[in-house]
This record gives C-alpha cells, sequence and structure tokens, in this order.
C-alpha cells in the first residue's frame, strides 16, 4: 500500500458524520494529495519521496479526524437546536391558535365593505314569532 | 507562527486567501505558504475541515469545477463570508496593535 493510500485508509477510518460529506473530504484530500506531488516532482525526483512529504505536511490522520470530528458535533448541536427551536414555536403556535378558538374569538373575519353586528343582551329577536306583527 | 497560534487565526486566514479569487484547497494551502513566506507550521490537512466548517456557516460555498483538466472542488466567499471577513479583520488589527504597543514599550 502507498503512503497515500494508506494515510486515506486511516482517515477514512477515523472520520464521523454523513457519509456524503465524509467523502467530499476524503476525495478532496486526495486530490491535494495528486497535486502536490504534480507540482512538487522535478526532474530526476523519485515521485514516492514526494508523497511520503506532502503525506507528512497533511499531519496525521487523527489529527484531522478530531478537527473534523469536532465541526460535526457542533453541527449536530447547531441542528438539534434548530429542531427544538421550531418544535417549540409551532406548539405555540398551535397553543395559541387553541386558545383563541376555545374563548370565542376564533371567528371569520366579514367580507369588506361589511359591518360585523355583534348581537346585544335582550335586544328583540327579528325572527322570533313573539314579536311579529298579527 | 506556531501550530496553536496558527490554528487560533485559521479561518481568518483562509477567508483572507478566499478573499481575491475562489481556490480549492491545495490552491488555499498554496497561496498561504506562498503570502507567508513559509512561516506557518501547520498540519496542511486541517485545512479541509475547516473550509467545510466555514461552508456549513454560510461563510463559503463550494462547487465542483474543472481546474487544469482536472475535477476540483472550488471554494469562494459568500456576501456572509465577506461581511465576517471584514469584521474579523478589524478584530485583527486591534488586537496586534495592542499587543505591539505594549511587546515595543516593554
Amino acid at each position: 500500500m502507498t503512503p497515500q493510500r494508506q494515510f486515506l485508509f486511516e482517515l477514512a477510518s477515523s472520520l464521523r458524520g454523513p457519509r456524503r460529506a465524509r467523502q467530499r473530504l476524503l476525495l478532496e484530500v486526495e486530490q491535494h494529495l495528486e497535486d502536490a506531488v504534480r507540482a512538487e516532482t522535478l526532474p530526476g525526483c523519485d515521485p514516492g519521496t514526494v508523497e511520503s512529504a506532502a503525506v507528512a505536511r497533511l499531519g496525521p490522520a487523527e489529527t484531522i479526524a478530531a478537527s473534523w470530528n469536532d465541526g460535526q458535533s457542533e453541527l449536530r448541536g447547531a441542528r438539534r437546536r434548530g429542531y427544538a427551536a421550531l418544535a417549540l414555536l409551532v406548539a405555540l403556535a398551535g397553543a395559541l391558535g387553541l386558545a383563541q378558538y376555545a374563548s370565542g374569538k376564533a371567528r371569520p373575519r366579514p367580507a369588506p365593505g361589511c359591518q360585523a353586528v355583534e348581537p346585544q343582551a335582550g335586544a328583540p329577536c327579528a325572527a322570533s314569532p313573539a314579536r311579529l306583527p298579527h | 507562527m506556531g501550530r496553536e497560534s496558527f490554528s487560533g487565526h485559521l479561518e481568518l486566514l483562509l477567508l483572507a486567501a478566499l478573499q481575491a479569487e475562489p481556490r480549492h484547497g491545495y490552491g488555499v494551502i498554496e497561496h498561504l505558504r506562498r503570502t507567508s513566506g513559509g512561516r506557518f507550521d501547520y498540519p496542511e490537512g486541517t485545512v479541509y475541515p475547516a473550509l467545510h466548517r466555514l461552508e456549513a456557516g454560510g461563510l463559503l460555498r463550494s462547487r465542483w469545477k474543472e481546474v487544469e483538466g482536472r475535477r476540483r472542488r472550488v471554494y469562494e466567499l459568500t456576501r456572509r463570508g465577506e461581511t465576517a471577513l471584514a469584521g474579523r479583520r478589524r478584530e485583527w488589527e486591534q488586537f496586534a496593535l495592542g499587543i505591539s504597543a505594549v511587546v515595543e514599550q516593554a
């Protein structure tokens, strides 16, 4: 196994988080090593030595993984806080709507140009047979 | 600059490195090496998780792009990233001024 393959294998086995995000990170690190070997291999130079030097400059796989895993933990925490805030908002809106409905305030609004007429206590009802002229 | 000092300023350096133009990870690292004159001693691989973190925070965006015939993940600053960079740059300047004032007086 080449130093590059060995390094990528170690890194892959230490990363946590969503598979797609991990694959993207691994691909970027792999491309970084390819770029480094292309750019730094001078004529007469052994590409294997250049590859080992590029891998060494990346730092230990566990250091990169620790930095990545910390970031993933922060992201998970932020997502959880976001979901909790959203759930609280939905619950509050539901409770408010229920309270409005229960107190009888949840009535349909009158159409534009119409005026809502509030029934008054004791007022004669036009439809009441007792008040109809005989 | 030692590793601890560097990691404390990594995000500012990455935002600054991407201000002039979009770059892929190796391009960012090369830019840091060239402009600093190789003064930073740090594990280069830690740049990648930091780039992902900045992107998750909305300060960078990235996309796959063909660069010199090869597919590369290229990063660029967002509007929010530009604002963050301006703020962090001001903080850094104040910090550096304060340190210089104290150190030079001693």
